[in-house]
């Protein structure tokens, strides 16, 4: 399985260097004025987290997956490969993004515990909520042709993306400007919220590989 | 001489095609080709060995053992070249090797890179740098580098010059030499299999024709080229595929001697492989 990570990774390093620029250049920005930074967050998580979709088109136009399974590689290796790169693209990403911003804003002194500890439970969210996503794209290009990855990432990524960052900025202003006379009802759902998310996130992703796995077994390569 | 690979009645179905029965079997240190004309049912049959199709029926056995596609172990010992690289374009030569390296647990770093020398292809070469026939070089070398005992091939010379198709075919000489390793090539370029080929197969339209030794093939063969009156005395074995030309026939015949003993004045010339696969294809079958 290292070999097809180690595969994919060159593939996407070669077609997503810019999305790796304009990443990182975001989460400096956010580091500026880390009080609304959180709010870029979801967005480019989102976009770092479709190069895993964009593997799957280049393997489909050079006929990878037909090649790799004549190595010693089991089909379950290869479904395995496409859940892990997901999930190291993600915590990497999530890690960097609040690496960088706390750096940036350290060294422009615009630094603040609580608006760092906002973009943390941000994080913690959006960090669950693009794993679900990217697992259910995932599933969906081991099921459909690699034809439909843009329009699969369209319906999976951005609508509901767009979604979550309009209630989110409403959400996340609400509680950053009363965080101090917080309701204790209202903070009350913050860590139901906090705890849902992740077991959800799991136990969905958990269910789109088993299923990745059968449709993948009885696919013919044709 | 134990099989390396064995196929028994392997079967698969399609909307518009269908593969059936398809037996033969490969020893040590024998090169087997598979010939059929396009659509004959090459790669399927090579897919379905690989387990890259769901085999509807039909066993294959490595080295005595069912071959599928989670035998991890039995697929360290097979590689396979398709007609064209299944890397994208944006990686280099060192790239594709170190993706190699990272899967087979037998592969051999030293005899990679001394390959590559040998044919002349550099580490930093993008892959869609490469041309048709380094392509190819890249896929062998990437196939040999981890010693397999059997490499399967398909269509690995279409599209490739004499002088590229000369070498390849030396290659393919020296890794059976010893009688631990086998060849398996799918072509429709018979002049390789003529050069090379120990025993062919012939497909056409989804059935085998015939998987014979090609000297018994090329030296007891022949076609008879007869006229009506010598085609209606031929008697039914003596037949295997026949075809009416303006004022002939064209039979193909299983042992040439004893038709020329048993009609003395018959006309019967060696046959070529490109001649036995279009008697079959274009022609008619039995008598």
């Amino acid at each position: 399985m290292k070999g097809l990570l180690l595969k994919d990774f060159y593939t996407i390093w070669k077609g997503g260097r810019i999305f790796l620029i304009l990443y990182v250049f975001m989460a400096a920005v956010s580091g500026v004025n880390i009080q609304s930074g959180w709010s870029y967050m979801g967005f480019w998580l989102v976009m770092m987290d479709s190069q895993t979709s964009s593997t799957f088109s280049y393997d489909h136009s050079c006929n990878w997956n037909r090649f790799a399974l004549t190595m010693p590689v089991t089909r379950k290796d290869v479904v395995r490969s496409k859940f892990l790169l997901q999930l190291l693209i993600v915590c990497g990403s999530t890690l960097a993004y609040l690496v960088l911003a706390a750096l940036v804003s350290l060294v422009l002194r615009t630094f603040e515990v609580k608006a760092f500890c906002n973009m943390l439970f941000a994080a913690w969210l959006v960090f669950w909520v693009v794993l679900l996503m990217g697992s259910v794209s995932t599933l969906l290009l081991f099921r459909f042709p690699p034809e439909y990855a843009r329009l699969i990432s369209i319906l999976i990524y951005v609508i509901p993306a767009c979604a979550f960052m309009g209630a989110g900025s409403v959400f996340m202003q609400e509680m950053t400007d009363n965080l101090a006379t917080l309701p204790a009802e209202f903070s009350a759902m913050l860590l139901p919220a906090a705890i849902a998310m992740p077991v959800l996130s799991l136990v969905v992703s958990g269910l789109c590989y088993v299923f990745s796995c059968r449709i993948f077994q009885k696919k013919d390569l044709a | 001489m134990q099989n390396i690979l064995e196929v028994r009645d392997l079967g698969r179905s399609y909307v518009n095609f269908r593969l059936e029965h398809i037996s033969f079997s490969i020893a040590g240190g024998t090169i087997m080709g598979l010939v059929g004309e396009n659509g004959a049912g090459k790669s399927t049959t090579i897919r379905g060995i690989l387990g890259l199709i769901r085999r509807e029926c039909g066993e294959v056995l490595f080295c005595g053992e069912p071959l599928n596609t989670d035998s991890v172990a039995m697929k360290e010992q097979i590689g396979v070249v398709f007609d064209s690289l299944c890397f994208s374009p944006e990686l280099t030569v060192e790239k594709a090797g170190k993706i190699c390296r990272s899967i087979y647990s037998n592969w051999d770093e030293a005899y990679f890179q001394e390959l590559l020398q040998q044919f002349s292809l550099l580490p930093k070469q993008k892959v869609k740098e490469l041309s048709r026939g380094m392509s190819m070089k890249l896929s062998l070398v990437l196939a040999f580098a981890h010693h397999p005992k059997l490499l399967i091939l398909d269509e690995p010379t279409s599209g490739l010059d004499p002088v590229v198709r000369d070498d390849l075919l030396d290659l393919f000489l020296e890794f059976v030499q010893d009688e631990e390793h086998a060849i398996l090539i799918s072509t429709h370029i018979t002049s390789d299999l003529e050069k090379v080929a120990d025993y062919v197969t012939f497909l056409h339209a989804g059935k085998l024709l015939l998987s014979k030794p090609k000297d018994e093939l090329l030296w007891q063969y022949g076609i008879l080229r007869c006229g009506e009156a010598l085609f209606q005395k031929l008697k039914s074995p003596e037949v295997l595929a026949w075809r009416k030309k303006d004022y002939s026939y064209d039979v193909l015949v299983p042992d040439r001697e004893a038709i020329l003993r048993k009609y003395p004045e018959a006309v019967i010339d060696q046959v070529t492989m490109d001649e036995i696969l279009l008697l079959y294809v274009k022609g008619v079958q039995g008598k």
